[in-house]
């Protein structure tokens, strides 16, 4: 997929950098966004790429210093990515509400814990959710194509 | 009203045998399969195996709205999940919960939740003791080779100084008066401070004038 390159200063820090954070950092710093992206392991920053044109900051962003050095005060966008909801719920929360970051998206690994997040006006993303979603368009927009075609 | 301890080890034990000593119907939850087997052996409590940021196994425990929670996991987030779980799901009033990391406080007391400072706790307690050992210790060796002292001196009831402010005392030349341990207090002392009975002073002076101090705050 070909990116269309854009200049936006618009801040967006990116927790966890497993295969999810990863490829969005990436894509997002890519694309012309402003990008930090968070993680405790330095390991797993060396899997990004190499034109990775954002910033790094390891730490565990469950703690307030990790958060100020990227700059959580100044970020228009945060999103939290790591393999565990309760990690991700309270990363959400102190950016949302400590340091007042006006738009947050988090995954959320468990199905189940959806409404929580989404009670605590945290945007989700369920890989689950949005799988089963793709899956029943996909068989939907085929059966429409099946019924036209008897028509 | 029933109480539910979730996560922990000893304190939990504890905690539930006094509770259920006075009356109360305490429930457990924990991931821990031998404590789980450990607490339902010898307490008379309703003992949950799972973990406690799983709604799934929260709804197993019929939590009413006026249930006490109790959390004690190790970690900050686990805590403040499952706070968050209970008060949205089943609109629990009372959470208290353990703190690890005292800068979390502000996001707990917003949404409502006790917090337990732990380590702000602890750090009171050894404060003074850091404090002393610092400064009668190392300070003492470091100086020394330098021509000062380090001096702690008690405050007698009948000395001249007692309630007096440190700038009327007109303390003699090359003694400070660096620190005042009262109680469990470390006050740093300015002009303003007033010096009273059992007070602990740390007087910085040179070495010639040790004896002077000895003097001019015990008389």
């Amino acid at each position: 997929m070909k990116l269309r390159p854009i200049n936006l200063k618009f801040y967006v820090i990116v927790v966890g950098c497993g295969k999810i954070g990863l490829e969005l950092a990436a894509r997002l710093s890519q694309i012309g966004f402003n990008v930090t992206i968070i993680d405790k392991k330095p390991n797993s920053i060396q899997l990004l790429p190499e034109d990775y044109g954002g910033f790094i900051v390891i730490g565990d962003a469950t703690e307030r210093g990790t958060m100020e050095q990227a700059k959580a005060n100044k970020a228009d966008l945060l999103i939290v990515t790591t393999d565990d909801d309760s990690t991700n719920y309270f990363i959400s929360m102190v950016g949302a509400k400590i340091f007042g970051i006006p738009s947050v998206l988090a995954l959320v690994n468990n199905r189940e814990n959806v409404p929580l997040f989404e009670r605590s006006e945290i945007k989700v993303i369920s890989p689950i959710n949005l799988a089963v979603e793709t899956f029943e368009r996909n068989i939907l927009e085929g059966i429409d194509q099946l019924v036209g075609d008897i028509k | 009203m029933k109480i539910i301890i979730i996560g922990g080890e000893r304190v939990p034990y504890f905690l539930a045998k006094r509770l259920i000593a006075q009356g109360y119907d305490v429930y457990f939850v924990n991931k821990d399969e031998d404590l789980c087997e450990e607490y339902s052996r010898t307490l008379s409590a309703n003992v949950v195996l799972g973990d406690g940021t799983s709604k799934r196994v929260l709804d197993q425990l019929e939590i009413d709205p006026k249930d006490i929670v109790v959390l004690l996991t190790e970690r900050d987030r686990r805590n403040f999940f499952i706070a968050r779980l209970v008060q949205e799901y089943y609109g629990v009033e009372h959470v208290v919960t353990l703190l690890n990391n005292s800068e979390n406080r502000d996001l707990f007391e917003r949404y409502g939740i006790r917090v337990l400072g732990v380590t702000d706790l602890i750090m009171k307690n050894i404060e003074p003791l850091l404090f002393e050992n610092e400064v009668i210790t190392t300070l003492e060796e470091e100086t020394k080779t330098l021509g000062a002292t380090v001096l702690k001196i008690t405050i007698e009831w009948d000395s001249h100084v007692i309630r007096k402010k440190i700038k009327e005392l007109s303390i003699p030349e090359d003694i400070v008066v660096v620190g005042i341990m009262r109680k469990d207090k470390f006050v740093i002392p300015r002009g303003e401070t007033t010096i009273e009975p059992n007070d602990e002073i740390i007087v910085v002076c040179t070495e010639e004038k040790s004896s002077e101090v000895l003097a001019f705050f015990s008389t």
